[in-house]
């Protein structure tokens, strides 16, 4: 996308050099040229292309039923994140998730609303009191992500940070319970 | 016929004879006549102009005011953010520095800064001699000016809105925001949106009537038909935003729970309102830039601008696509992506019309001999600048990059590219463009373009490598940077850049003023440009032209270069002053033949103490002193009655000479005057407003959770036939009234006062109803969605009835006569609309009641 | 009555859009409401519920504004013998439903591939 659009750019701006270094240069060109080659056929063409891969790309991340996924809750309140696991643990500021397969974090709205985003590992959603919001999220390999609140929630906005430890996935159950029992460090 | 008072102009005593070329050209006795009619009074009674020449200059004025305002907030975030120990306030404080920023250029600089523009030049542009509705500028600007100043006043006390320019509920609600720093922000930006609702009906009525004789449309200048488009889009965009001000304030102040999810409502209801005027708002903030951009391209090309009838469909589509886009800033709150794909197209669509006019711009100038100067220079800032920002427009719009880009810093830097190079950029061109117009001197050019330079490279030094910030995954709104993210030198990069270009815009500010106070005498059209406003003298005369042209193409002054000089001489239409009144022509639609003269009201305070009034009783409701909020709602209902008593004619005149052997009836005379129109406009955006309300009703029925409500909605028999069958009887007798004046003015009074009676009978009824059955409305959104849709019929049926009581006023007063009646015929329009309203609204309370109890089989 | 057949120029000139509004309003309205009762889960032949009711709230607004434009070129043909002003709102008002139908063409055509409630 940043080439195409550079190009688009340097295309604009060499033409707004000629017309201003090379006065006249397109006195004879039909105005109907402009119109329908650079008004309608270079943006037509070039922008289906766009829409029709942003579609089909948006449609593969969408958390299609029937995929087997891991599924936690996030509880996000003004300023903190709360994390629920399938069998009722809870974990304050980590998130605990196994690699290697997908993840769909249920975002769970509270008080005001809040953003869920862990960079690298996916888009954002947000947490919209009175409703539940699911993201599908893949960690590829082990290690620790940062995660932020990206929808503005108020003064301690900016403190709202969480981290997502992605676990090896053949033993997460048993490092997950050894994080909630208090065993190993949260 | 009234007899007024006219000051002395320069001109009438006898002055010495001199040919120094720095006096203006003498007056002749026509001339001084018109300046007596149209000049503002001095000292104090500056307040009481409505001129459109002296009120675009102050719109102008005040909002750069702000812009400097909004700019000093603009370095105060980069000087927070310079540096990961650079912070020097904390979030609390940070928090209202960026919403206020945002608040201030959106609502205070951007949209006053181009209906100032708007009303200075339309009129020049169309060959009138000043608009529709001269007092309603004047409301406008004092409405903003006070609302803006409220904003503003709370910034210095520092309970300044800190909720962002957004104002997302729940947090602005009064149980996370419990100051009144929210409710500052509501009633403040919603006393500002008055001023656009007004401005709005009154660009789209003077476009479409207040021109020269043989301007049609398809010869009308561009910038009028972006204009056009501009004002017909804030008809349409800015009801929701209003509606969902009203909504949150009534939350916030009674409690009624439109937003609060845990009984019925839903902070989405917000989101949809905000941006459902939010995004239309960026294209009317666009479209206006774009119409000078066309005025000034093909004169500093030299060059006809290519493809008008084009351009005309082109800005036509984007005015209506620019509509459905606003849930693109709602990628992630959880909504189908089948429905985010109507939305992604659109938003694709939409740089299809925008591409059209880049186009033809450029091609504009390849065909012309373009000459580099100041207004150029700036045009080409706004080419580099703007085509990057659409370019990140698209990125944005493609819903996985959305995904991972929203609320990022890549997106503050393409907002900014896209609206100071698609708005800022194009003003200053402007501002370079017409100095001359405004102040009939000659600009100083060294000065203007060190400035350029400034401006433009501290820009890109700014926001260029923002976009970097953001990719990094900077979050917006962050209230510091923190170390260890390689966002440093990012910031820091940006606060540099941020500081060079303050420094160019005070070198701008400098240099106009420099201007003014020293330039050279400019000649009249100093860019040899060929449309209407270059026709008036520089600096314009009150009443702009001295004399109406005949327009017969595209570009009068290439038809007839000493336009200008037999204007001044009185070759046109109404060059002879008389009675004292303020004359001008009025057109038909699209043909542009002359229909009639309109007279138009002389420098009055009223709509000053109107605004006074009104900022009353908004402070009233910002102070939560309640009781003072129904005697300054009386006020101003007193003013605005006030008003009519300055409007109009008691005696028939017949048809009166326009000069050049044309011989129109007055504006009293005519079946569809201004007036006429303006209400028209005025019930499309109220319209908007009842709709967006029902709208929101169905939308807490269908997505909010917690629903059905606690109770079903009962509507008590007798004052709902009340209701309807006074609703509906008030509309006649209006109806009958018009149809009773050419028998007897009285019959139509007496018929007058029975539809105010039967529109106070209906708003009784819907009150009484709303009491009945709806004893508890703070308990379920169901609840307060009727509360609220009754209550718009009460208000209706209250407006009503003192429209009717002035209309039988105005009957006996001798305003109204068989060929008076337009007065009768406006008010017409009101009653028939509270009509249709009252019906809608009764089928929708039982719509929606009857609906209510589906929801339980919807899939949770 | 000049002032009302002026006015009926203007909004003649943005029928077609007004058009592509409506689908708007009404595809959106409809998928919301599909999806909070369940319709894409009952079966229709081939296609589900949902997509039906798209499709044809769809093909009924293409059809409304194909129909216009085919309006819209007689009468722009007409104009064009007239005089300028008639020629002017004849070429704009069909360019512009013109470019409705392939606004409301390219807009909702995801309605026939993308999954309708995720």
């Amino acid at each position: 996308m940043l080439a195409g659009s550079s190009a688009i750019f340097l295309f604009v701006s060499a033409l707004l050099a000629l017309a201003l270094l090379k006065p006249g240069l397109g006195a004879n060109v039909p105005p109907k040229r402009w119109l329908v080659w650079g008004g309608l056929a270079f943006p037509g063409v070039v922008l289906s292309a766009l829409l029709v891969f942003a579609l089909a790309t948006g449609e593969r991340l969408l958390p299609h039923p029937g995929t087997q996924a891991y599924t936690v809750e996030a509880l996000p309140e003004q300023w903190l994140w709360r994390f629920r696991y399938p069998g009722g643990g809870e974990s304050v500021g980590t998130l605990h998730i196994p690699a290697g397969q997908p993840v769909d974090v249920r975002v769970i709205g509270t008080d005001v609303i809040h953003s869920f985003w862990v960079p690298r590992l996916g888009g954002k959603i947000d947490a919209i009191p009175g409703h539940v919001n699911t993201i599908r999220l893949t960690a590829d390999r082990p290690g620790s992500y940062g995660g932020v609140c990206s929808e503005f929630c108020g003064t301690g906005h900016t403190g709202m940070i969480f981290t997502a430890l992605a676990h090896e996935a053949e033993g997460f159950e048993a490092a997950l319970a050894a994080v909630l029992s208090g065993e190993a460090p949260r | 016929m009234s007899q007024v008072d006219l000051p002395l102009v320069p001109g009438d005593v006898a002055e010495p004879a001199s040919g120094d070329a720095a006096l203006p050209p003498k007056l002749t006795a026509a001339q001084r006549g018109l300046e007596r009619i149209w000049a503002t009074p001095p000292g104090w009674g500056r307040l009481s102009s409505v001129n459109h020449t002296v009120l675009g200059r102050r719109f102008i004025v005040a909002a750069f005011v702000f812009f400097a305002i909004g700019g000093v907030l603009a370095m105060l975030i980069r000087a927070q953010l310079a540096s990961p120990r650079s912070a020097f306030v904390g979030p609390d404080v940070y928090n209202q520095i960026f919403t206020m920023h945002g608040t201030v250029m959106m609502f205070l600089f951007a949209i006053p800064m181009f209906e100032g523009l708007a009303i200075y030049l339309l009129p020049k542009m169309l060959g009138a001699r000043d608009f529709a509705f001269p007092r309603l500028t004047a409301l406008g600007f004092w409405c903003y000016l006070f609302g803006g100043s409220i904003l503003i006043a709370a910034l210095v006390m520092g309970v300044a809105p800190d909720s962002g320019w957004f104002m997302y509920t729940p947090l602005s609600s009064n149980v996370y925001s419990p100051g009144i720093n929210a409710d500052v922000w509501l009633l403040g930006v919603t006393f500002v949106e008055i001023s656009a609702v007004a401005a709005a009906v009154e660009l789209t009525v003077s476009i479409l009537k207040f021109r020269a004789p043989g301007m049609t449309l398809a010869k009308m200048p561009l910038f009028a038909w972006y204009i056009l488009v501009t004002a017909g889009m804030m008809l349409v965009g800015f009801p929701p935003l209003i509606l969902g001000s009203i909504l949150l304030e009534l939350e916030r102040a009674a409690d009624l729970p439109f937003f609060d999810p845990t009984r019925g409502g839903d902070p989405l209801l917000w989101q949809h309102l905000f941006w459902l005027f939010g995004h239309p708002e960026v294209y009317i903030i666009f479209l206006p830039a774009a119409g000078i951009l066309t005025t000034m391209i093909p004169v500093l090309a030299r060059r006809e601008i290519l493809g008008y009838s084009w351009i005309v469909v082109a800005i036509t589509a984007l005015g209506f696509l620019s509509f459905g886009l606003w849930v693109h800033h709602m990628f992630t709150v959880g909504i189908p992506h089948l429905a985010q794909s109507f939305f992604s197209a659109a938003s694709v669509l939409v740089a299809i019309p925008t591409g059209v006019q880049i186009f033809l711009w450029l091609g504009t100038l390849m065909a012309g001999r373009p000459r580099m100067s100041v207004p150029m220079l700036f045009v080409v800032g706004f080419f580099l600048i703007f085509v990057c920002g659409g370019l990140t427009g698209v990125m944005l719009a493609i819903v996985p990059f959305d995904w991972q880009a929203h609320d990022t810093h890549f997106v503050v830097a393409h907002l900014h590219y896209v609206l100071v190079g698609g708005f800022v950029f194009p003003m200053l061109a402007a501002a370079y463009y017409y100095l001359p117009h405004v102040t009939g001197r000659e600009p100083l050019y060294g000065v203007g373009k060190l400035a350029f330079w400034l401006i433009f490279l501290g820009f890109n030094a700014t926001f260029l490598v923002m976009h970097l910030t953001g990719l990094l995954g900077m979050p917006r709104r962050w209230a510091v940077v923190p170390e260890g993210y390689g966002w440093d030198w990012p910031n820091l990069v940006s606060s540099i850049g941020g500081f060079v270009m303050t420094a160019g815009f005070a070198l701008f500010a400098a240099d106009v003023l420099f201007q003014i106070r020293f330039g050279r005498r400019s000649k009249p059209d100093p860019w040899g440009a060929e449309t209407l406003e270059w026709a008036t003298a520089i600096p314009p005369r009150p009443y702009a032209f001295a004399a109406i042209p005949a327009v017969s193409s595209r570009t009068p002054l290439r038809d007839r270069p000493d336009l200008g000089a037999a204007l001044e001489r009185g070759e046109g239409y109404l060059a002879e002053p008389r009675h004292g009144w303020q004359e001008t022509l009025v057109v038909g639609i699209a043909d542009g033949r002359p229909e009639h003269i309109a007279v138009l009201p002389r420098p009055t305070f009223l709509p000053l103490l109107t605004a006074l009034a009104i900022g009353a009783f908004v402070l009233s409701l910002l102070f939560k002193l309640y009781w003072l909020s129904p005697v300054a709602l009386l006020l101003v209902t007193g003013l605005l009655l006030a008003w009519s008593g300055q409007a109009g004619q008691r005696q028939d005149h017949g048809p009166l000479s326009a000069g050049m052997g044309l011989a129109l009836p007055l504006h009293a005379e005519v079946e569809r005057p201004a007036t006429w129109w303006g209400m028209l406009f005025l019930l499309v955006a109220d319209a908007t407003l009842f709709a967006s309300l029902m709208f929101g009703g169905l939308f807490l029925w269908l997505v909010a959770p917690g629903w059905p409500g606690p109770a079903p909605l009962d509507l008590p028999w007798t004052p709902t036939v009340g209701l309807l069958v006074s609703a509906l009887a008030a509309a006649l007798l209006g109806r009958a009234a018009l149809i009773a004046v050419p028998r007897s003015t009285r019959l139509a009074a007496a018929l007058l006062v029975a539809a105010a009676l039967a529109h106070a009978l209906a708003a009784g009824c819907a009150i009484l109803i709303a009491a009945t059955a709806v004893p508890t409305p703070t308990l379920h959104a169901h609840m307060a969605v009727s509360v609220a849709v009754l209550g718009y019929v009460a208000l209706h049926g209250a407006i009503g009835a003192v429209l009717a009581g002035l209309g039988a006023w105005r009957c006996l007063a001798g305003y109204v006569s068989a060929k008076r009646s337009a007065d009768l015929r406006t008010g017409a329009l009101w009653h028939g609309y509270t009509a249709a309203a009252t019906l809608l609204a009764l089928g929708f309370l039982v719509g929606l009641g009857r609906l209510a109890p589906l929801r339980e089989l919807a899939v949770p | 009555m000049i002032g009302q057949r002026s006015a009926a120029n203007l909004l003649l000139l943005t029928a077609g859009l007004v058009i592509w509004s409506s689908a708007f309003v009404t595809l959106y309205a409809a998928l919301s409401i599909g999806c909070a009762f369940g319709w894409e889960a009952v079966q229709v032949g081939p296609v589900s519920l949902q997509r039906l009711v798209l499709v044809g709230l769809w093909l009924a607004h293409l059809a409304l504004i194909a129909g216009l434009v085919l309006w819209m070129r007689g009468r722009a043909r007409r104009a064009s013998a007239g005089d300028g002003l008639a020629g002017f709102f004849g070429r704009t008002s069909l360019w512009a439903s013109l470019v409705a139908l392939a606004a409301t063409l390219v807009n909702y055509a995801p309605i026939l591939g993308l999954s309708a409630c995720l």
